[in-house]
């Protein structure tokens, strides 16, 4: 039975106008145009080292060992500036289908939970598909995560509250190190923070069938497993790790929090992540924004974006036990209370 | 995705930022937005505040992050702002003083539209007859909503419609069997009045002989924008011996507005803008010439004394560079006139703008601060 086809939710308005307005974008792409994509500069990217001058936010470098070589990975560390005591730690995973992007991409929010929460935010260069495919990717974002464990201390991370996050593919990578982190023994997590995350390497749902078109459209997610997978995405016997869909058993993980956009392929598999979730008695917040195509929260002036941003950092101040964020003095007068 | 966006939004490095700006009003419109996605869209395509309000009963504000923002109590004369109706004290404005880009007064342009759009959906009764004559002539709004207006206006009914353009203010030009409703609209020429005719029959009629008209052709509710750009094409042309102009009965002519305004300004025309600088007696001169067969009978026309005139063809053929009281001189000169004015006001592609003197502005000027809407908007709150 074929669901999808030409019906599927419409676009929130204020999303669709961007869409509109951003002009075209590139509905598809092989695996042999990657190394273009990822050397194009980026339009409106502002060096990190800009975005934290106005906030009271340190920034340190570190490089990781990895594997048996002389591999290293590039960490960035982002703590409050006036940080004193060992406090949570976020350890994110950046997005990008597993084939793009860079310890950067998504900075913007790490540095909002810096300066939100006093968490410390490290994100990790962990290597990419297709050059470097599974378990590259999920075992250098495994190491990143002990090395902060090994080196809490001299981070000021308190190793009870750690939290692993991640955007699309980065979301997909933060569920796996859940699992990888029960499965091994690893640090314990206090949560999963899994954003519109890219979990189900089969590409059979009705979500991925109604998004042919559109911002990481069903096409592009085949070439960003492809590439991981080495082509055999789809097939029998992949690992939970690399495709957190897969797993059999989500039992005793930490509680999740998933988002996702009602207009885009990885729905259906990230509402069914958070049924198996329950199924298995793990805590985990689930929404479904209307209208959302893949990452529209990062339109960050639509309504819709702005509650989708406001959830998570609600679900994020209950977590860390700050329920209610600071706000500014104009959020406080009568004209903008509900 | 971000990323993957910003990598790919340089695929297309010529769309400018105007068409940035119209694309995305334009998705607005499309997918029936409502009027606070309109007043956030207008904040963050322009990096600053912006505002609307219906003075005792709405004012919106938000910052370009799409944060509600408390009523400021004032809204500052620097503050580029428009007024959604003609007279009215419902305004929207973008809190950012100085010199506005082209593309934020696009912004300004279709937030004032989009606002009339969105409040015609949902809160109707809030537009005035004048609001309503602005939502029927703008070519954003959509089928639902000018159906809506018209059905405000009691007009919708009737079988043809069609625009009139003329000096704010003048005489509505009615005709006997004609319903009508006027206001006057903020185009690139400035203010202009317009005038929707609507009859129930199909019959023509040219309306009454006044003050400067344009009348665009008659045609179905859904033409009413064409039919408004066609009368003030036809109200460009008229001139003092031929004040009203039946955009139909241009013919051929009303193909030279179809010029893209973007080119380099022909030496002809940069002549003429340069003498009518120079003198006030030029403009009317020429047309008296081009109106008239001789020296004389322009002079008549005119009220001049005969070598008067004459020696004003001197300095003006001195000054075109050609003999204009020659057979091809009178078509050139002909042709060219009509081209200078069409080119008045036309805003080019990259939204700057040509003045009656041929320069070209960059930006068109912000509502002053004496509009008496704006004053007792101020003193409303």
């Amino acid at each position: 039975m074929m669901t999808g086809g030409d019906r599927r939710p419409a676009y929130d308005p204020e999303l669709s106008a961007w869409l509109a307005a951003a002009g075209p974008f590139q509905e598809s792409f092989a695996v042999e145009d990657i190394p273009g994509l990822r050397s194009m500069p980026v339009a409106d990217e502002v060096p990190v080292e800009q975005l934290i001058l106005s906030r009271p936010v340190a920034y340190e470098q570190h490089r990781v060992p990895v594997g048996h070589g002389a591999d290293q990975l590039a960490v960035s560390v982002f703590r409050p500036a006036s940080a004193v005591e060992p406090g949570p730690c976020i350890y994110f995973t950046h997005g990008g289908g597993m084939i793009l992007g860079h310890r950067h991409s998504n900075v913007e929010l790490l540095l909002d939970w810096v300066e939100a929460y006093g968490v410390t935010a490290i994100t990790v260069d962990y290597r990419l598909a297709p050059e470097h495919p599974f378990p590259t990717p999920q075992e250098d974002c495994y190491a990143g995560l002990l090395w902060a464990v090994e080196n809490a201390a001299e981070l000021g991370i308190d190793v009870h509250q750690l939290v692993v996050a991640g955007v699309s593919a980065g979301g997909g990578l933060a569920a796996s190190l859940a699992l990888m982190a029960r499965d091994r023994g690893g640090p314990p997590i206090l949560a999963q923070l899994l954003i519109c995350p890219m979990l189900d390497d089969r590409d059979d749902t009705p979500s991925t069938r109604q998004f042919e078109a559109g911002i990481w459209n069903r096409s592009n997610n085949q070439v960003g497993w492809s590439a991981l997978l080495e082509g055999r995405a789809g097939s029998p016997g992949v690992s939970p790790y690399a495709a957190p869909a897969r797993a059999l058993d989500l039992g005793e993980l930490p509680p999740a929090y998933l988002e996702v956009g009602s207009a885009e392929v990885f729905r259906d598999e990230d509402v069914a992540y958070a049924s198996k979730l329950w199924e298995a008695g793990v805590q985990a917040e689930l929404h479904v924004w209307p209208g959302g195509f893949h990452c529209f929260w990062q339109v960050e002036h639509a309504a819709v974006s702005r509650a989708a941003t406001a959830a998570r950092n609600e679900w994020l101040g209950r977590l860390l036990g700050v329920a209610e964020p600071a706000v500014s003095y104009e959020e406080l007068l009568p004209e903008n209370l509900p | 995705m971000k990323e993957l966006i910003g990598r790919l939004e340089q695929v297309d490095p010529d769309s400018s930022a105007i068409l940035k700006v119209i694309a995305y009003f334009d998705g607005l419109v499309e997918a029936r937005a409502s009027l606070d996605a309109f007043v956030r869209g207008a904040a963050s395509l322009s990096r600053c505040n912006a505002g609307v309000i219906v003075p005792h009963t709405l004012t919106l504000r938000f910052a370009p992050s799409g944060q509600r923002l408390p009523d400021r109590g004032d809204v500052a004369d620097t503050w580029p702002c428009k007024v959604l109706s003609h007279g009215s004290e419902s305004a929207v404005w973008l809190e950012k003083p100085g010199e506005c880009s082209p593309a934020d007064l696009m912004v300004l342009e279709r937030l004032a539209s989009g606002a009339r759009i969105a409040l015609e959906r949902t809160r109707g009764e809030l537009l005035d007859d004048h609001a309503l004559v602005a939502l029927l002539l703008d070519p954003t709004v959509v089928e639902d909503v000018r159906d809506r207006a018209a059905h405000r206006l009691r007009i919708a009914g009737r079988l043809r419609f069609r625009a009139v353009c003329s000096e704010p203010g003048g005489t509505v030009p009615a005709t006997s069997t004609a319903l009508h409703h006027s206001t006057a609209l903020e185009t690139s020429l400035g203010f202009l009045q317009a005038t929707i005719e609507a009859t129930p029959h199909s019959v023509d009629s040219t309306p009454a002989i006044g003050s400067r008209k344009g009348v665009g052709p008659w045609g179905a509710l859904s033409n009413l924008p064409q039919s408004w750009e066609c009368a003030v094409t036809a109200w460009q042309l008229t001139t003092e011996s031929t004040p009203v102009l039946v955009y139909e009965e241009l013919g051929v002519i009303s193909e030279l507005a179809r010029i893209p305004a973007d080119e380099d300004s022909p030496a002809d025309l940069r002549r003429i803008a340069s003498l009518v600088q120079s003198h006030s007696w030029a403009l009317p001169t020429l047309d008296a010439l081009m109106e008239k067969d001789t020296v004389r009978a322009a002079s008549a026309l005119l009220g001049v004394h005969h070598s008067t005139v004459q020696a004003r063809v001197g300095a003006i053929n001195s000054a075109l560079g050609y003999v204009v009281t020659s057979p091809r001189g009178r078509l050139r000169l002909g042709i060219a006139l009509i081209l200078y004015r069409l080119s008045v006001g036309r805003s080019r592609r990259d939204g700057s703008i040509v003045d009656q003197l041929g320069r070209v502005r960059a930006t068109a000027p912000t509502i002053s601060a004496e509009m008496p809407s704006r004053k007792s908007a101020k003193e409303q709150r």
